[in-house]
């Protein structure tokens, strides 16, 4: 498995498409975390990260032989097929998209919000974040998923493009205008918070 | 630089992307003369903060055990599923190769249909009442085309040509029946019986008393079954 976790992800795939459970595994571990990251920033609900994850390997393991390694990454791939399948969901639940990350069944804000951290020991910053999750979730759909892909998984511009199927210059435009809808909003809420009427 | 300027490089400038540093420096100097971009740009880099600070926070979110486990399951099955497609396939082809090599053993080994074998000519046998005399196939030797047209074109004299049998045979070269501009290259000789009168039809003379006396020919055809030429025979 070592030896694995040294190998690119093209290479575990083929090994993958091969019937090597151990570099299935490995690719999985590798790349399982973004995708569920991704799946849950852009619908909120813990629900749908966990089927959008199981939905991108299951195809990566029907559909990998189509993969073509020259038209981009792999994790631009995986995002590519989260992102539709993300897609397809909020049309589908439309009617009952929450607004704030979703909490557990049993009514608690989920142990990822709340658990303690470096970061998250000032609680005011702790609201500051959520306040930023929940800003991000009700953006318009196409700033969401740019603000996601640039700011919260680091893609540069053109992978961004790549995973969006748009130009590079889109989302420029797109991210830009997200962060100044953010900022115009988290703003307000802090002078909301501190007592100004804005 | 002016506020609109500014505005499409704030962004860039809080996220630390900028490739050009004098568009960051004269951005930086128009803020500290415009207080309103001065607060765009505090407002920008305080969300790249807190947008680290997310990314900090999530880094380690990842997919619950249930998750891979049920894809270790589909991916067991799916490579079970494809295993026996696998080896149906190779069943199949090895079934395939084993017809195909008895098929061809089978061709080799069973004997084949018999060419027509070369009949002796028995002038002594009586003639058919249908006027045909059994077929004589001649499997002829593969010609010259060009001497066989030319023997066709012209009617030669009869000539005499001696039977197995030691009676000898008078027969006439081979009259064309049809123009055929292409010599044929195999073809089989049929023996039959005309009325006499045919040989009118191919300017010989014929005695009237024996018209209606039967006469023996021979007629040639090309692997088409067309008759393409005709001889009398004696």
């Amino acid at each position: 498995m070592k030896a694995l976790a040294n190998l690119a992800d093209n290479d575990l795939l083929r090994l993958m498409a091969s019937g090597d459970e151990e570099a299935f595994t490995a690719l999985f571990q590798r790349r399982q975390g973004a995708v569920y990251r991704f799946a849950l920033q852009m619908s909120g609900s813990l629900s749908i990260a966990e089927e959008v994850t199981q939905e991108v390997f299951l195809v990566l393991l029907r559909d990998g032989g189509t993969y073509d390694a020259s038209r981009g990454a792999l994790a631009s791939y995986l995002y590519g097929i989260a992102r539709r399948l993300v897609w397809r969901r909020l049309a589908h639940n439309r009617s009952h998209l929450p607004l704030a990350p979703e909490e557990d069944d049993d009514g608690r804000t989920p142990e990822y919000l709340i658990a303690p951290s470096e970061v998250e020991r000032d609680l005011a910053r702790h609201e500051e974040m959520r306040s930023l999750r929940r800003a991000i979730l009700a953006l318009p759909a196409s700033y969401r998923e740019a603000v996601i892909l640039c700011e919260l998984h680091e893609l540069s511009y053109a992978e961004a493009a790549r995973v969006l199927g748009c130009a590079v210059g889109t989302v420029r435009s797109r991210l830009h205008r997200a962060r100044a809808l953010l900022s115009e909003r988290l703003a307000c809420q802090r002078s909301s918070s501190s007592g100004c009427l804005v | 630089m002016n506020c609109e300027q500014f505005e499409n490089a704030v962004a860039e400038i809080a996220r630390g992307v900028l490739s050009d540093a004098s568009v960051s420096c004269r951005a930086l100097a128009h803020a500290e003369t415009c207080p309103r971009c001065a607060r765009r740009l505090a407002n920008e880099r305080r969300l790249s903060e807190m947008a680290a600070a997310c990314r900090a926070r999530d880094g380690g979110r990842a997919a619950p055990p249930a998750v891979e486990n049920v894809l270790l399951n589909a991916f067991r099955e799916r490579r079970r599923t494809l295993g026996r497609r696998r080896s149906m396939w190779i069943a199949s082809a090895a079934a395939g190769a084993i017809a195909a090599a008895l098929f061809i053993a089978a061709f080799i080994a069973l004997p084949r249909s018999e060419a027509p074998q070369p009949v002796a000519v028995r002038p002594g046998t009586p003639a058919a009442k249908t006027q045909i005399i059994a077929p004589v196939y001649r499997q002829l030797q593969k010609p010259k085309p060009r001497a066989l047209r030319a023997a066709i074109r012209k009617a030669v004299q009869p000539r005499t040509v001696e039977a197995a049998s030691g009676n000898r045979e008078i027969m006439t070269d081979f009259i064309p029946v049809v123009y055929d501009p292409d010599p044929i290259e195999r073809g089989s000789v049929v023996r039959v019986h005309l009325p006499r009168a045919a040989l009118v039809a191919f300017g010989f003379p014929v005695n009237e008393l024996r018209a209606e006396e039967p006469i023996k020919a021979d007629v040639l055809l090309g692997e088409d079954g067309l008759a393409r030429a005709v001889r009398f025979v004696k």
